[in-house]
C-alpha cells in the first residue's frame, strides 16, 4: 500500500509538472499580452511529434531532443505570432473587446490548422515514442520507482529555472518584463514591442513543446493528444494564478497530487473530476489563484 | 539648428483633432515650458514626439534628422527620453531594475552600474530601497525613479509630462529643483506643467497651447508679467 502510495505520489509530481509547463504556457501570453492561446494544447502536440522527428528521424539522442524541439516549436510560436496574432492586433489595438473575440477566434483556428496538419504529415493513429528512459525501475529505500518519471520532473523543473534565469536576468528578459507591465512605457525604455511579442509566443510553444515531448516519451504521440493537457494545465494556471510563474508550478504540482491521490485511495475512473471540480471551484471562489494578487493591471 | 524642431503638426485621435498646426523649436541647452489647461493637447504633444502616436501631417527633427516616422524604441535611441504622465514605474520590478530598464537602449556599454550608483548619489532614498518593488514607493518617491530612470538613457533631450502633478508643496519644490539641476548638467528640457507659475519660473522660454493650438510663446519671464497669462493660467498663484 505504502509502496504503491509512493508511485502514485511520484507519478503525481511528473505528471503535475507537465501540467505546470503547460500552465506556464497560458500564463506567459496571458502575462504579456492579456490573451488567451486556444492553439497552446496542439502546439504542446508538436512538441511530442517533433521529439520523434529528432530522435528517429535524425537519430538525435534524447537529451539533444529536448532543446531542439524547444527550439523549433518556439520557431512556430513566432511565425504564428507574426501570421495569426501581429495582423489582427494591429487592425484592431484600439477596440479590446473585439480584439479579444478575435484573436480566440484566431488562436482556435490555429490550433485546429495545427492538428489537422500533424495528422496530414503523421497520420491519424498514434506513433509510438522509442524508449528513451532506463525501464528498471529506481529502488528507494524498498519502493521501486520508474525513473521514467523523475525524469520527467527533473527536466520540467529544470527548464522552469532556466526560463526564470531568463526572464530576470538577461535584458532581453528583462524588457519582456517590462512590456508586460506596462507596454508604452517599456516602448519609451527602447522595448521593441513587435520583437516582445514574438518573444512571448516563442517562449510560451516552446515551454507547451517541452511538456508535449516529456508526455510523448512516456506514452504515445497523436494528432488529438493536446487538449486534455491543456484543459490540465489551465486549471493548473488558473489554481496557482492565471499569469504567475510560480504559480503555475505549484498549480501543477498540485493538480497531478491531486489526481494521484485519487487514483490511489479512490478509483482512476474519478481522475479527470477532480480537475474540473478544481476548475470550476476556484473560477467561483478564487479566480486570481493561489499565488496571485487581484490587482488592477494597467494597459 | 535647433535641438528640437517641430512644424506644423497635426494630430488626432480617430476623427478627433487633438493637435493643430503646431510648430515649437527647442534649441540646445534650453528648459522650455509648454503650459495649458486640462485636455489642451500637452500630453499629446509629448506623445507624438515620442513615436507613441502616429503623426501626419508635419514633420518633427532632431538636429535637422526627421524622427516623425521613427517608432518609440528607435525615438529614444536618437537622443530623446520621455517621462510619461502619471509617474509610470513598472510596479513589479525593483528600483534598481526600474533604472536598469531606464538603460535598456545602451545595455552593451560599460559603465551602467556606476550610472545607477550616480542616481542613487542624486536621490539617497532610491538608493536605500533599491530591493523594494517600486509600486511600494511614495508618489514622490515614484517621480524621482522615473525622472532617473529617464536620465539613464543618456537623452540630450529630456521630456517631462507633468512631473508635480499631485504632489505635496515641498515635493513640488524639490521636483523643479532637480529640473533645474538635470538642465545645469548639459540636458535639455522640454517641460509640460499645468503649474504654470512654477513651469514659467524654471524655463527659458514657454509656449501656451490651447485646444491643440499653439496660441502664445516668449521668453518665461516676459510670459508671467503677461496680462492674458496671469488671468488664464496663474490666477492667485502671482497674487
Ligand atoms: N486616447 C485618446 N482617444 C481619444 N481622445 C483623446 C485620447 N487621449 C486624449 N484625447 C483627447 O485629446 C485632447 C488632448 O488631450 P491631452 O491628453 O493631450 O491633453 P493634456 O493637455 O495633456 O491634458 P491634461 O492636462 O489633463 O493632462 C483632449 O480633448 C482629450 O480628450
Ligand atoms: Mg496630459
Amino acid at each position: 500500500m505504502l509502496a504503491s502510495l509512493m508511485q502514485q505520489i511520484v507519478s503525481g509530481l511528473a505528471i503535475g509538472s507537465v501540467y505546470a509547463l503547460v500552465a506556464l504556457a497560458f500564463s506567459l501570453t496571458v502575462r504579456a499580452l492579456n490573451q488567451i492561446n486556444f492553439a497552446t494544447g496542439e502546439l504542446f502536440m508538436l512538441g511530442a511529434y517533433f521529439g520523434i522527428a529528432f530522435t528517429v528521424m535524425l537519430g538525435l539522442p534524447f537529451w539533444m531532443a529536448i532543446p531542439t524541439t524547444a527550439i523549433a516549436v518556439s520557431l512556430v510560436g513566432v511565425a504564428f505570432e507574426k501570421l495569426a496574432y501581429r495582423p489582427i492586433f494591429k487592425a484592431n489595438a484600439d477596440h479590446p473587446a473585439r480584439l479579444h473575440i478575435l484573436i480566440i477566434c484566431s488562436t482556435v483556428g490555429t490550433g485546429i490548422f495545427l492538428q489537422n496538419g500533424a495528422m496530414l504529415v503523421w497520420g491519424a493513429q498514434a506513433l509510438p515514442f522509442p524508449k528513451v528512459f532506463d525501464q528498471t525501475p529506481l529502488d528507494i529505500f524498498g519502493v521501486l520507482i520508474p525513473s521514467e518519471y523523475l525524469w520527467i520532473t527533473l527536466v520540467a523543473v529544470l527548464l522552469m529555472a532556466v526560463l526564470n534565469f531568463f526572464l530576470q536576468s538577461s535584458w532581453t528578459g528583462k524588457g519582456l518584463r517590462a512590456a508586460a507591465q506596462d507596454r508604452e512605457t517599456a516602448a519609451l525604455m527602447g522595448v521593441r514591442l513587435s520583437a516582445a511579442d514574438s518573444w512571448t509566443f516563442g517562449l510560451s510553444a516552446g515551454v507547451g513543446a517541452v511538456g508535449g515531448l516529456l508526455i510523448g516519451a512516456i506514452s504515445f504521440a497523436y494528432p488529438t493528444m493536446g487538449a486534455g493537457y491543456a484543459l490540465k494545465g489551465f486549471t493548473a494556471a488558473i489554481i496557482g494564478g492565471l499569469g504567475s510563474m510560480r504559480g503555475a508550478l505549484v498549480g501543477g504540482l498540485l493538480l497531478g497530487l491531486a489526481e494521484s491521490l485519487v487514483i490511489a485511495f479512490i478509483s482512476s475512473v474519478y481522475k479527470d473530476v477532480v480537475a474540473f471540480s478544481l476548475l470550476l471551484l476556484f473560477l467561483q471562489f478564487k479566480p486570481s489563484g493561489l499565488l496571485m494578487k487581484p490587482v488592477q493591471r494597467r494597459v | 539648428m535647433s535641438l528640437l524642431e517641430i512644424r506644423s503638426l497635426s494630430v488626432s485621435y480617430g476623427r478627433i483633432p487633438a493637435l493643430r498646426d503646431v510648430s515649437l523649436d527647442v534649441e540646445e541647452g534650453e528648459i522650455v515650458a509648454l503650459v495649458g489647461a486640462n485636455g489642451a493637447g500637452k500630453t499629446t504633444l509629448l506623445k507624438s514626439i515620442s513615436g507613441l502616436l502616429p503623426r501626419t501631417p508635419g514633420s518633427i527633427r532632431l538636429e535637422g534628422e526627421l524622427i516623425d516616422k521613427a517608432s518609440p524604441a528607435n525615438v529614444v535611441r536618437a537622443g530623446i527620453s520621455h517621462v510619461p504622465e502619471g509617474r509610470r514605474v513598472f510596479p513589479e520590478m525593483t528600483i534598481q531594475e526600474n533604472l536598469e530598464m531606464g538603460a535598456y537602449v545602451r545595455h552593451r556599454e560599460a559603465g551602467v552600474g556606476q550610472e545607477i550608483d550616480a542616481i542613487y548619489e542624486r536621490f539617497p532614498i532610491l538608493g536605500e530601497r533599491r530591493k523594494a518593488m517600486a509600486d511600494t514607493l511614495s508618489g514622490g518617491e515614484q517621480q524621482m525613479l522615473v525622472i532617473g530612470r529617464a536620465l539613464m538613457a543618456k537623452p540630450r533631450l529630456l521630456l517631462l509630462d507633468e512631473p508635480s502633478m499631485g504632489l505635496a508643496p515641498k515635493l513640488v519644490t524639490a521636483i523643479f529643483s532637480i529640473i533645474s539641476e538635470i538642465n545645469g548638467n548639459g540636458t535639455t528640457i522640454l517641460l509640460v506643467e499645468q503649474n504654470a507659475s512654477k513651469a514659467l519660473g524654471v524655463s527659458n522660454r514657454a509656449y501656451v497651447i490651447e485646444n491643440g493650438q499653439i496660441v502664445m510663446s516668449g521668453a518665461s519671464k516676459d510670459l508671467v508679467s503677461d496680462r492674458k497669462i496671469i488671468d488664464a493660467y496663474l490666477g492667485e498663484a502671482i497674487d
